[in-house]
């Protein structure tokens, strides 16, 4: 079973599969996309537990060719996205990182191609991490809740059936008392009368 | 309600911070302590709103902005620079600044800058401080 799948996205078909392969050797199973609209259909097809977007995927020789991080800020918003780029530039960092107008930056790290396989591999090890923990906060709050519930519930249960064993010894007491005209079984039904209301009280009282 | 701002860099009134103070006048409060200060006015005050670190001065920058973080996890810190470069953008951002900036001497386009950063992440308190 693969560690992780991951949609890789760049238009030069040679570094791609060079990635795709060396990233696969890592455990991760790679499903290749080598333009916008192909990525976009795969992301929205689900099943991506990350992607790493190139940020000219039209033409490399383009400054202007942004089309990696318009995808990355559009598309798949809760899939985590590195973006992975041959020409870094600080500008770049900042419309990878920076966040969007919902609160969300479009990407949770920025690697350049010059930094090397190990490098991506390091971006890619700290995203999935990163992506379990927020995951595994959901469920560790949740698991932390219930058996904090449980103690509460168990907390509560104890004065209740105190005070319902109370009522029946006093009940018992209270019926020898009538029947015998003992006055110690009298003080002790109204004994554990007493206690069956303190019992009641604390009981409901718990919150 | 003004917005509370504390830079973090020189002790001494340099002219880009004259320039940063007369550009947030319109938001809020400016407050300026050194790196070494930081920590301990943080811990006396309640969190600041916006917290600009100005990187020129700060040695380690990321160290810097993890140590606010965990001390102050609701102030937004945004590091500003008159040398910006990506790698030291992205160590900023993967330390969990807000912005990377470049330090500007105008201060309507340094307005500007806290009002796209405010707008991003303090929305509700910019709409109450226009509707007054």
């Amino acid at each position: 079973m693969p560690k992780a799948t991951i949609l890789f996205t760049d238009n030069d078909p040679d570094f791609l599969k060079t990635r795709a392969e060396f990233l696969e050797e890592e455990g991760y199973l790679v499903i290749p996309a080598a333009n916008p609209t192909e990525a976009r259909r795969k992301l929205e097809l689900g099943g991506i537990d990350l992607a790493i977007v190139d940020i000219r995927l039209e033409n490399d020789d383009d400054e202007r060719d942004t089309s990696g991080l318009t995808l990355a800020k559009k598309v798949a918003r809760t899939v985590p996205k590195i973006i992975l780029t041959g020409y870094p530039a600080y500008q770049a960092v900042r419309e990878a990182l920076g966040p969007a107008q919902d609160g969300l930056p479009p990407a949770v790290d920025f690697v350049a191609k010059q930094e090397g396989p190990e490098a991506l591999l390091a971006a890619i090890r700290r995203a999935l991490s990163a992506s379990e923990r927020r995951q595994a906060g959901i469920s560790v709050a949740e698991e932390a809740e219930v058996p904090g519930i449980r103690v509460q519930a168990q907390r509560k249960m104890w004065p209740l059936i105190g005070a319902f064993a109370s009522l029946i010894l006093g009940a018992a007491m209270g019926f020898g008392a009538v029947v015998t005209g003992n006055p110690w079984l009298f003080l002790g039904a109204l004994f554990f009368i007493v206690l069956m209301v303190v019992g009641l009280v604390v009981g409901t009282s718990m919150e | 309600m003004p917005i509370n701002f504390l830079l973090i860099g020189r002790p001494e009134d340099t002219g880009w911070r004259r320039i940063l103070r007369q550009a947030l006048t319109p938001l809020g409060v400016l407050e300026t302590v050194s790196e070494a200060d930081a920590g301990e006015r943080i811990a006396q005050y309640r969190c600041h709103a916006i917290v600009i670190i100005d990187a020129t001065v700060i040695e380690n920058v990321p160290e810097l902005v993890s140590r606010l973080r965990r001390q102050c996890p609701e102030s937004r810190i945004v590091v500003a620079t008159a040398s910006p470069t990506w790698q030291r953008a992205r160590d900023a951002f993967r330390a969990g600044a807000v912005d990377y900036i470049r330090k500007s001497w105008d201060s309507k386009e340094m307005l500007n800058a806290m009002r796209e950063i405010l707008s991003r992440s303090l929305s509700d308190e910019m709409e109450a401080m226009e509707e007054r």
